[in-house]
């Protein structure tokens, strides 16, 4: 009951701080629209024809074999467009020239080194093509993992499994077409939600560590109720924020959301849950809300740069930066939602949500560990 | 006993905020802790409920051990912190009912309760308001509402009169009294000693750390004084006159000087009728005469050393 009481007022008061939910809501309105518009061109024009793709296939084997397969299925889905090439060299200088988006390279004996890797190779400034070619590529490559787990139990079942297998993790033509507004309405999203981090700053020290905190504790209230009051409510504010945002932009701007609605609301949920954790635990270790205000401030950008939300990094693979975009809960929740989105990579999306967790889990034991110190 | 401290100790590091206090607040009473701005009086009250873990010393609020049970004991008591703890956000309407909520009131019940709670702080006609927009008065005056509306037994009021203007401080004063009268024990802080003296039924004075004195207020000034200073203005003055005084059975001295005769004399030893005697004999005329009373403030000074004033 008293936890009711503590969440449902902390709600309306969050509610009532009309100047910042709108800001909230207002802010990544017009980013969205101005980013998108502006770098609509650079985005969309060429969109309208397919992504090319050259690729260069050099293995003669069963893998070189399904890739084959595989592109042909996209290429038949009016996503591709292919160019078989006879040399990297080739490959790679269309890239430079710009007349493919992407260059895939099929190196021969795939399976047989380790050193012997499938290299896509895209040019930044068409980052969502790339991005499409390499979660088809990735679908590809998971595709064929799948199927040379089954070949260990039963050589037999390879040629009859290949072609379903990869068929059902290919992605879904028909969805497909983002544009500038189709990515940036996602890490604007994303940005925004972790910008909740101040409502659990701001609160959690008026409400909790500052003397109206204090009086409340010396109501009959639990502590724990007191805080899971005051974390509920802020979570839920930063959730409906996200659903707004993710309405207005799908029927005002014509954002594709996906049609997975029930994975799409896991993933806000988390992110609500990770923004209220994280300025959660930036006030209990600091204990001082201007400092966490202004670590929230810088950090967030920080993270939304890192994840690529204001532009696609590029980064090479294993780089010190690529793992640390890891770190970058934005980037957690952008890949978990462009592949809930797009219908990527499901294994991905997954680990990205569990990853969101682990976060989840260690900024609230830290809350609640350097919350003693203010038991005084 | 309502309320009972036993040898409370609280340092931060090698300073000492509560220094073996122990004081006692039976039922009814309006106790005062009156001290100077670092005394300690906002560390003993936050030990009292709870905020505050203490070094040493045991509490019994209502003949329970603070320690046992928490919950039960928090219910009756009533806290207005000496900083407004409000939401600017809730109406004050809002900021009653959440309150009392989390006191347990519910229902019907909750309703009538805020309203008299409003209605008793003077905010009736400005229950949907939202108190950002209130004077330093309005903001002290919610800030005791959301403390009472559940009718606790005992009230703790950290200084709830500091900073605003006379007019709603009367208005505060007079709300300690009623609520005294509607059966609660008060425990009231504050450094204004006039305040103190004027609504307190007991008042111990407290300076670091340390409970100095204890007692009514005219127990405390009985405590400190044993004489008083009658200062007179006279027609004219002459040697036999003085002298005359100074014979007078109490008199400790007396001297003159132009028209001015001060006396001072044994206290209560009721000597003004006779003096004004004498100095009708000889002649001469009183225009004025005024009797030094003894105040908490001089209590204070010669328990301490230092003026009340000064420190705050
Ligand atoms: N959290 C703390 N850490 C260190 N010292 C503290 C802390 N709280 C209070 N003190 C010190 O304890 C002493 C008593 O403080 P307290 O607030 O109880 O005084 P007070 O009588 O309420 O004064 P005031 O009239 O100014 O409210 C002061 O010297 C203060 O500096
Ligand atoms: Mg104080």
């Amino acid at each position: 009951m008293r936890l009711g009481t503590m969440f449902y007022y902390t709600l309306i008061q969050n509610w009532r701080d009309r100047s910042t939910y709108l800001e909230m809501l207002f802010l990544p309105i017009l980013l969205i629209f101005i980013l998108g518009i502006s770098l609509g061109n650079a985005f969309q024009s060429p969109f309208i024809s397919d992504t090319e793709v050259a690729y260069f296939n050099e293995d003669k084997g069963p893998i070189g074999e399904s890739f084959e397969m595989f592109m042909r299925h996209e290429e038949s889905t009016d996503l591709l467009s292919l160019t078989p090439v006879i040399s990297a060299d080739e490959g790679i200088q269309l890239v430079e020239e710009g007349q493919v988006h992407a260059f895939i390279h099929v190196p021969a004996d795939l399976l047989q080194g380790e050193t012997v890797k499938l290299q896509l190779i895209g040019s930044h400034q068409h980052n969502f093509r790339f991005t499409i070619v390499e979660s088809m590529l990735e679908s590809f490559v998971s595709g064929v993992n799948m199927v040379l787990a089954m070949e260990e139990i039963n050589p037999d079942s390879l040629l009859m499994v290949r072609e379903n297998s990869i068929e059902a993790r290919s992605l879904q033509a028909s969805d497909v077409r983002p544009g500038a507004m189709d990515y940036y309405a996602v890490t604007m999203l994303v940005m925004f939600m972790m910008y909740g981090t101040t409502y659990a700053v701001f609160g959690m020290k008026h409400a909790y560590l500052n003397t109206t905190g204090h009086r409340i504790r010396t109501t009959p209230i639990r502590p724990i109720e007191h805080y899971l009051g005051l974390v509920l409510a802020n979570m839920l504010t930063v959730l409906i924020q996200g659903i707004i945002l993710v309405t207005f932009t799908r029927f005002v701007f014509g954002v594709n959301w996906g049609n997975n609605l029930p994975l799409l609301f896991l993933i806000l949920l988390l992110t609500g849950i990770m923004a209220i954790g994280l300025g959660t635990a930036i006030v209990m270790v600091t204990g001082n809300e201007t400092l966490s205000g202004n670590i929230v401030m810088v950090l967030v950008p920080v993270m939304t740069f890192l994840a690529g939300g204001f532009f696609r990094l590029g980064l090479p693979d294993s780089s010190f930066l690529y793992y640390l975009q890891y770190l970058s809960p934005n980037y957690l929740a952008q890949t978990a939602l462009f592949n809930t989105i797009y219908a990527g990579d499901f294994q991905r999306t997954l680990s990205m949500m569990l990853i969101m967790m682990v976060i989840i889990l260690i900024s609230f034991t830290m809350a609640l560990v350097s919350e003693r110190r203010f038991q005084t | 006993m309502l309320l009972e401290l036993d040898n409370l100790v609280k340092r931060y590091e090698n300073h000492l905020a509560v220094d073996h206090l122990s004081l006692n607040v039976r039922e009814g009473e309006i106790m005062g802790l009156l001290g100077p701005n670092g005394a300690g009086k906002t560390t003993t009250l936050n030990i009292i409920t709870g905020l505050t873990g203490m070094d040493h010393g045991t509490i019994r609020v209502f003949g329970i051990d603070i320690g046992s049970n928490g919950q039960e004991i928090k219910q009756d008591i009533g806290l207005v912190p000496q900083e407004i703890a409000i939401f600017d956000d809730l109406t004050a309407k809002e900021n009653v009912t959440f309150f009392g909520k989390l006191y347990g009131l519910r229902g019907a019940l909750l309703k009538e309760r805020t309203r008299e709670a409003l209605d008793f702080v003077g905010l009736g006609s400005r229950a949907g308001q939202f108190p950002r927009n209130f004077s330093g008065g309005m903001k002290r005056r919610l800030n005791i509402a959301c403390a009472i509306s559940h009718k606790p037994r005992l009230i703790i009021m950290d200084e709830p009169t500091v900073g605003i203007d006379p007019q709603s401080r009367n208005h505060i004063l007079e709300s300690v009294r009623t609520l005294q009268r509607e059966g609660s024990t008060i425990l009231y802080t504050s450094h204004y000693m006039e305040e103190v003296d004027e609504i307190c039924t007991r008042i111990a004075i407290m300076d670091q750390g340390r409970i100095i004195a204890q007692g009514t207020s005219e127990e405390l000034k009985t405590m400190i004084s044993s004489e008083e200073k009658i200062e007179m203005t006279l027609s004219e003055i002459n040697y036999t006159l003085v002298d005359e005084i100074k014979k007078l059975e109490g008199v400790l001295e007396c001297h003159g000087e132009e028209r001015k005769l001060t006396v001072l004399a044994r206290k209560d030893s009721g000597l003004i009728g006779q003096i004004s005697l004498i100095i009708g004999h000889s002649g001469s005329e009183i225009y004025s005469l005024q009797v030094d009373k003894v105040t908490l403030e001089s209590v204070f000074l010669t328990l301490t050393g230092k003026s009340l004033r000064d420190t705050g």
